[in-house]
């Protein structure tokens, strides 16, 4: 069994199956593309990833890893947030700076899938909820100059208003 | 530790794209989000068991590729979308307004909208001549005239076409008619299959519902196919209905 070595950002060293490792098109790139070869021992540095982060998208990885290729994402389907499978709900269900680590580490490791079921899990959130109920949720700042607010919101009408 | 806002335009895009219709009090919490919003691309508007009421002004000045999952009296602005999905049923003169408001889009699929008859079909294909792709799942209660079928002909960039239509076959005109398109690659149900052959434009064909799901006849069909079009290069038989595009 082929193992590589991945280097954090904190410097934790992490050996991990090549095949695991491969469900990062970051990884698969540097392997493949650039000629980084395993077997010297050399580790892959992943100066963007922290060390508690990558551990975490690792056991994700190593779940999936023999999930067969997505098919191609069709533009015109509707897009779903309700097919989450439970493995993967109980996976995020951790707290929100974690759950944005885990999609920041997921984006600089082209790792599309797990970006994808992480976006959902973020929309799921924000379904539902106001304008108000979402700065709360999410801690965001209020930062439009007083009656912008209202302009967007008429702006917006159409959005919900005749939705009827 | 990362905030929601510490995540790169196009993951937000990404989340954005999962709320369909209900994006106004996500446009109002902050100006990222809702400058982020202005640039959104792709959306499918979905509103269950509502009708959404659409006026003139309404735009989406920036997206790309829509699905209309809702029912509908009129469509948007739609200045720079190329693909448009139509699921469910339209509006009077919808079309009509449609080729104004979304005058450069490439790729339509209309399914099953029985707005959709001939004056709609002339209308699309008179407005919107740069269409690549046209996908029409015609309503069964839908009488399409024979100006409807000639006035594709005038898409001349056409590559994909499907057409689902009952009784299709049994146009006098099919033939003569299908040898005009100028589309490479067709999907049609049709019963007698060497009308279709005649076209030698014609390089993918996919034929559905091959004699009523004669699937047994379809070694023949091909051995048929064969010797009358060695140039075809790809040839698909669908039995039945299994899918629609």
């Amino acid at each position: 069994m082929s193992t590589i070595k991945l280097e954090t950002s904190d410097g934790v060293k992490f050996t991990v199956k090549t095949q695991v490792a491969k469900c990062s098109g970051t990884i698969r790139t540097m392997l493949e593309d650039i000629g980084i070869n395993p077997q010297d021992g050399e580790a892959i540095p992943l100066s963007n990833v922290h060390s508690t982060i990558l551990q975490k998208i690792l056991v994700w990885a190593e779940h999936h890893v023999d999930d067969p290729e997505p098919p191609r994402e069709d533009a015109d389907a509707a897009k779903r947030t309700d097919d989450i499978c439970s493995w993967d709900e109980d996976f995020l269900k951790v707290d929100q700076r974690t759950l944005f680590d885990v999609m920041l580490a997921a984006n600089y490791l082209d790792m599309k899938q797990l970006i994808a079921v992480c976006c959902k899990t973020v929309a799921n959130m924000i379904k539902g909820k106001t304008a108000d109920q979402i700065r709360r949720t999410f801690n965001i700042e209020n930062d439009f100059p007083p009656g912008e607010e209202d302009k967007i919101r008429l702006r917006n009408q159409f959005c919900e208003e005749r939705s009827r | 530790m990362a905030t929601i806002n510490d995540l790169p335009n196009e993951i937000l895009l990404h989340i954005f794209t999962y709320l369909r219709w209900r994006l106004k009090p996500v446009s109002c919490v902050c100006r990222r989000w809702d400058c982020q919003l202005s640039n959104l691309q792709v959306l499918t508007l979905c509103s269950g068991i509502e009708t959404i009421s659409f006026e003139e002004h309404d735009k989406f000045a920036t997206l790309k590729t829509c699905t209309l999952n809702c029912t509908m009296n009129d469509v948007p602005q739609l200045p720079v979308a190329r693909n448009l999905t139509i699921l469910k049923p339209t509006g009077d003169r919808f079309y009509a307004r449609l080729i104004f408001r979304a005058p450069n889009l490439t790729h339509l699929v209309v399914e099953k909208d029985i707005f959709l008859n001939s004056e709609s079909i002339v209308s699309i294909c008179t407005g919107l001549r740069q269409l690549t792709d046209l996908r029409l799942k015609i309503h069964p209660k839908a009488q399409l005239a024979l100006k409807a079928f000639r006035s594709i002909h005038l898409l001349k960039k056409l590559q994909h076409f499907y057409i689902s239509l009952e009784d299709i076959t049994q146009q006098r005109w099919l033939g003569c008619w299908f040898k005009k398109l100028y589309a490479p690659s067709v999907s049609i149900e049709c019963e007698d299959f060497k009308l279709l052959l005649a076209n030698r434009r014609t390089r993918v064909l996919r034929l559905k519902r091959i004699n009523v799901a004669e699937w047994h006849r379809t070694g023949s069909v091909r051995r048929e196919t064969a010797q009358l079009r060695p140039d075809l290069q790809l040839l698909y038989l669908d039995p039945v209905q299994r899918m629609w595009f």
